[in-house]
């Protein structure tokens, strides 16, 4: 059984609807992606929080492959909720990141510790040296420490202070947006407003909350 | 209730209930929406905020000025950044609320927007934590002004709905009062129609009592009907068709006994020298003829002249009576003519004799004196022969003044010196109670009271009724004032067709003192009433707000005329002395009286019998249906 907590599906209909939702609009694929993400989620239920945070890294890196909004779905930034990142198998780097955000919380991780950061990265590969916008997830084993960042562009997850390529910009989690009592204003028809209610909207529509 | 107070109460009832409904919705959705904008105004406010603080330095200079700058430029409530313990580092303020409108509004619809909560960053780490609220009394200030103006359409709505409604609830309802009207009308005994109004309920209703108004009226008219050829058969001789000599008489004397102009006048005899003789030569068919010739022109004479009266009072006698007038040389010779006119058209010549005396009478003067200073006159007029005409003056002795310049100096020195006052006679009703007291007018001239019947033709002739007339309604103004016994006068038909006399009529009566219930009896007699209807019918309209009894009085000779009172809204009338007259023998008349007491009692009149002379008449009225009687047999 998946953890209880604030987050993750509370009932096994949430994650029935999540099925449905992944059939229609990936087929086959798109299920089994979602079956698979499942039985990983459930694996890895009571490892330690360092396995916890390295094996969802490796996940979603692993079965997520890089492309650009624009190839992807045509707009020029597009958030997609988890279920369409993995469900596609693609996404860019906010959707890796919030595929791991939305894993991580599945397997009760408190929100707190977790930012999404909007970094400049400086890309090595590249000369020459070249910065381009860029979004990790950063963990904060307490609120004062120096994050591990879980990068989309590396398989290691290393703290800040090891990636003197990224400069941080600036961070948000998934607290500003809950009204304590009020669940539904995440969905409430201003939401659309943001790219990040947008999509909080949008997988509260597929089953899956913070 | 009236109608137009129950459709404003309904038109308030639903202004209020939909004001209230559209208030409440209205403030309720507008709030929802207004909070929402102000939680994504904070919301995003505090993310660029946040934005812009972790990209500088985060001494606490830097902090402040930048969250002062924009505290101060912006709207807000409270701007706070805390480190991540809890510990304030920057805070700025202001905490009251800036709303001019009622206390209420913000108590009925609280506003509680979430603030916007960012996290600052220095540089990997979590540095502080930023909460925003922005001013939200510009949220009460809208909700104020959006109630207001819904308070305003909804009150001008009502009002033109109202003002509306009301123009055509009046304009629907106003045929009901010509309804209630009638109704009222019907139920005081005046049987009035009325035009069919449009509106169909009313209409069933108007139309059932104008039918039951039209049914009385027809019994009315048939019961006068009858009454009048009662009258005619039993006063008149068949032959000729004038006054029987007992019914001549009775008339002469009750216009003997008036109070008024009519009390003096001119009585003529005039006779038909022979006639046994002509019945027995020329046949009795000849002599038939000439009586019938007599009788229509002596009618033709008197045709359509209040005051006249003529009577054949013996075989060969006839008599006629002017009163209130005086030039009794030209009655006497117009007289003579139409003897001499009837025996001209009998084919009969000159020799038969048509002797003719004449003479004036002044008030209360004796019957018999009366009857025989005239028999005197058509005897010496017989002596000479021919067609003498022969004229006796009256016994003027009695009178104070005998000239119409003395009298006008004397009836205005009178008037100046306020020589005037009222006498009182006892009207009284079926058990001996008093109804009221018939109040003539009594004027001091040359150091003696004298009564109304004295002055009153002299009046008359100098046109000085109206002021006679009022000075009665003044003085019975005043004497209502000091007792509670009701006042009769009468007025003259002068008087009422006198625009002047009823203005002042008018507003004697707004500014007196009296309290009028009823007490003030005011009559008007029959010639006056029938001849001038249609200002008597105003009179009666005039008097009827101040609740005074309005009558007719010397009710006789017009009983086929007394239907045409039913819808004036007149109280009482009076009948002629000439009728009452022996009435406890004159079987005739007791006919008459009651077919007329029932007649006036249809329409809702009082019947009073004037001129009561002896105990047996006083005795015997009651039982003919009278509500009253007044005269020199009646006391108190």
């Amino acid at each position: 059984m998946l953890v209880s907590g604030i987050g993750g599906f509370a009932l096994d209909s949430d994650f029935q609807r999540m099925r449905t939702v992944a059939q229609e609009r990936f087929g086959e694929k798109g299920l089994q992606a979602i079956e698979d993400w499942r039985s990983f989620l459930n694996k890895t239920a009571n490892q330690t929080l360092s396995k916890r945070l390295k094996r969802v890294n490796d996940f979603i890196n692993l079965r997520t492959q890089y492309v650009e909004d624009t190839q992807l779905w045509g707009k020029t930034d597009y958030w997609a909720t988890p279920l369409e990142t993995l469900g596609g198998g693609a996404g860019d780097c906010e959707d890796f990141a919030l595929a791991k955000f939305l894993s991580l919380r599945l397997l009760g991780v408190p929100a707190a510790n977790m930012r999404m950061t909007y970094v400049r990265a400086q890309l090595p590969d590249v000369k020459p040296l070249r910065s381009r916008a860029h979004m990790v997830l950063s963990y904060y084993p307490d609120k004062n420490s120096v994050p591990l960042i879980l990068d989309s562009l590396t398989a290691e997850i290393l703290p800040a202070s090891k990636r003197p390529d990224l400069k941080p910009v600036f961070s948000f989690n998934s607290e500003a947006l809950w009204v304590p009592g009020r669940p539904d204003l995440v969905v409430d028809p201003t939401s659309r407003l943001s790219n990040w209610r947008d999509v909080v909207a949008r997988m509260g529509k597929e089953g899956t909350t913070f | 209730m009236t109608l137009t107070r129950q459709l404003w109460i309904m038109l308030t009832l639903t202004a209020v209930l939909a004001f209230g409904g559209t208030f409440v919705i209205s403030m309720l959705s507008a709030r929802d929406y207004m909070s929402d904008q102000l939680r994504l105004k904070n919301l995003d406010n505090a993310a660029s905020l946040a934005l812009t603080l972790s990209q500088l330095d985060k001494d606490l200079a830097t902090l402040e000025l930048l969250v002062s700058a924009q505290f101060d430029s912006g709207h807000y409530r409270s701007i706070d950044i805390s480190d991540l313990d809890g510990n304030p580092l920057v805070r700025r303020e202001n905490p009251a609320l800036h709303f001019a409108g009622p206390g209420w509004l913000t108590q009925l619809f609280p506003i509680h927007v979430e603030p916007g909560v960012a996290e600052i960053q220095d540089g990997w780490n979590r540095f502080a934590r930023l909460t925003l609220q922005s001013d939200s009394s510009f949220v009460y200030l809208s909700l104020w002004q959006e109630a207001s103006r819904l308070a305003f359409w909804f009150a001008l709505g009502l009002l033109l709905s109202g003002g509306f409604g009301s123009l055509l609830l009046k304009r629907i309802v106003s045929p009901l009062n010509d309804v209630v009207g009638q109704a009222e009308a019907i139920g005081a005994r005046r049987f009035i129609q009325i035009p069919i109004p449009k509106t169909r309920e009313f209409s069933q209703v108007v139309r059932a009592m104008n039918a039951l108004s039209d049914r009385i009226m027809h019994l009315l008219f048939d019961e006068t009907e009858r009454l009048e050829e009662l009258r005619l058969k039993s006063h008149y001789d068949p032959l000729t068709g004038l006054l029987q000599r007992q019914y001549f008489m009775n008339h002469l004397e009750s216009i003997l006994s008036n109070e008024d102009e009519s009390a003096s006048g001119t009585l003529i005899f005039g006779r038909v020298s022979g006639l046994d003789r002509l019945n027995r030569t020329l046949g009795r068919e000849v002599a038939d003829q000439l009586l019938t010739r007599i009788g229509e022109n002596l009618r033709r004479l008197t045709e359509d002249k209040d005051g006249w009266a003529v009577g054949r009072i013996g075989g060969a006698d006839f008599a006629l009576l002017v009163s209130n007038r005086q030039d009794v040389q030209a009655l006497a010779e117009k007289f003579s003519e139409q003897l001499h006119l009837s025996c001209h058209e009998a084919s009969l010549g000159d020799e038969w004799l048509l002797p003719v005396g004449a003479t004036t009478f002044s008030p209360s003067e004796d019957l018999s004196t009366l009857l025989s200073r005239t028999d005197g006159a058509l005897i010496s007029a017989e002596r000479e022969g021919g067609l003498a005409v022969q004229i006796v003056g009256p016994d003027i002795s009695a009178l104070p003044l005998s000239d119409l310049k003395s009298w006008q100096a004397a009836l205005h020195k009178a008037l100046q010196a306020e020589d005037v006052c009222l006498a009182a006679y006892p009207v009284v009703g079926r058990s001996g109670e008093l109804l009221y007291d018939e109040c003539p007018i009594r004027l001091r001239i040359n150091q003696a009271w004298q009564t109304a019947a004295v002055f009153m033709p002299w009046a008359a002739r100098l046109g000085m009724l109206p002021v006679m007339d009022r000075l009665v309604v003044e003085k019975a103004l005043s004497r209502l004032c000091d007792t509670t016994e009701g006042v009769g006068i009468h007025l003259s038909a002068e008087s009422i067709c006198d625009s002047i006399f009823c203005d002042a009529l008018l507003t004697a009566l707004q500014h007196s003192a009296a309290d009028i219930k009823g007490t003030l009896w005011i009559g008007v007699p029959e010639s006056a009433a029938f001849r001038h209807l249609e200002q008597f019918r105003k009179l009666c309209t005039l008097l009827k707000p101040f609740n005074c009894r309005i009558g007719v009085e010397r009710v006789g000779n017009h009983l086929k005329r007394i239907g045409q009172l039913h819808d004036m809204g007149i109280d009482f009338i009076k009948i002629d002395a000439s009728l009452i007259r022996d009435i406890d023998q004159q079987v005739g008349n007791q006919a008459l009286v009651r077919g007329l007491c029932t007649v006036a009692h249809t329409i809702g009149l009082k019947v009073i019998a004037e001129g009561v002379r002896s105990e047996s008449e006083k005795d015997y009225l009651p039982q003919l249906g009278l509500d009253g009687m007044t005269g020199p047999a009646v006391r108190i």
